[in-house]
């Protein structure tokens, strides 16, 4: 049997709400605690990938996550692609609660 | 077969950002172009390298405050072939006492 065969781009909405979600059950009401950030990029990051590959298994995927303490600092990211734009994409999330903001980007680049 | 090496690709992410960011002040009207250029000089370096790879840079500048910042990433791909660059701005190898911000530039190498 076949599975199918998506295009990054028309995944969008299923990713944000994936990355939300995870997110969400990572990060809410945690403090940014320096000993935990590594488990917790991890654990979303792997979270990520697993529920993206049951949905969508014909993508290599990247996912970087970023966590910010909040205590006023400025900061600007973007990502720059070279690849494939019909068939690769990527979508940015971002959660926030009182102590910190988690910035998630998820890649897929076709198989 | 051909490999992403960190040794080729780190070199060109701390000529862009040293270019772009040595002795400047962060300022949130500058930042973006600044990331953008950034991420440009580096994606062109690399095209111009003319390998096999689908590229992504990621660019991010946060002002030295003192706040706590961890970047990690997960990734589902060929790791015979496929791989990550990570060059953060001041390090070790680089140092910079006058630094105001902090740079980390991200390549994800992607084979096809």
């Amino acid at each position: 049997m076949d599975s199918e065969h998506f295009e990054f781009p028309a995944l969008s909405e299923t990713v944000t709400n994936v990355a939300m979600k995870v997110m969400f059950q990572v990060l809410e009401s945690k403090r940014y605690t320096p000993s935990k950030t590594a488990e917790w990029t991890d654990m979303i990051g792997n979270r990520i990938i697993d529920q993206m590959r049951a949905i969508a298994p014909n993508f290599k995927y990247i996912v970087n996550v970023c966590l910010v303490q909040k205590v006023g600092a400025g900061m600007h990211c973007e990502t720059l692609s070279y690849w494939d734009a019909k068939t690769d994409g990527m979508v940015q999330t971002k959660y926030e609660n009182e102590s910190l903001t988690c910035l998630c980007t998820v890649i897929g680049v076709s198989i | 077969q051909v490999t992403f090496t960190p040794e080729t690709v780190e070199p060109l992410c701390y000529k862009a950002i040293e270019a772009v960011l040595k002795d400047k002040m962060y300022n949130p009207i500058h930042v973006t172009p600044w990331v953008d250029e950034i991420c440009s000089r580096v994606t062109k370096d690399l095209i111009d390298m003319n390998k096999p790879f689908k590229y992504l840079v990621s660019c991010m500048v946060m002002q030295k405050n003192g706040a706590g910042v961890h970047m990690g990433h997960s990734c589902f791909w060929d790791r015979t072939n496929d791989n990550v660059v990570v060059a953060r701005w001041p390090s070790e190898r680089r140092k910079d006492p006058n630094a105001r911000m902090v740079c980390i530039v991200t390549v994800f190498g992607i084979a096809f």
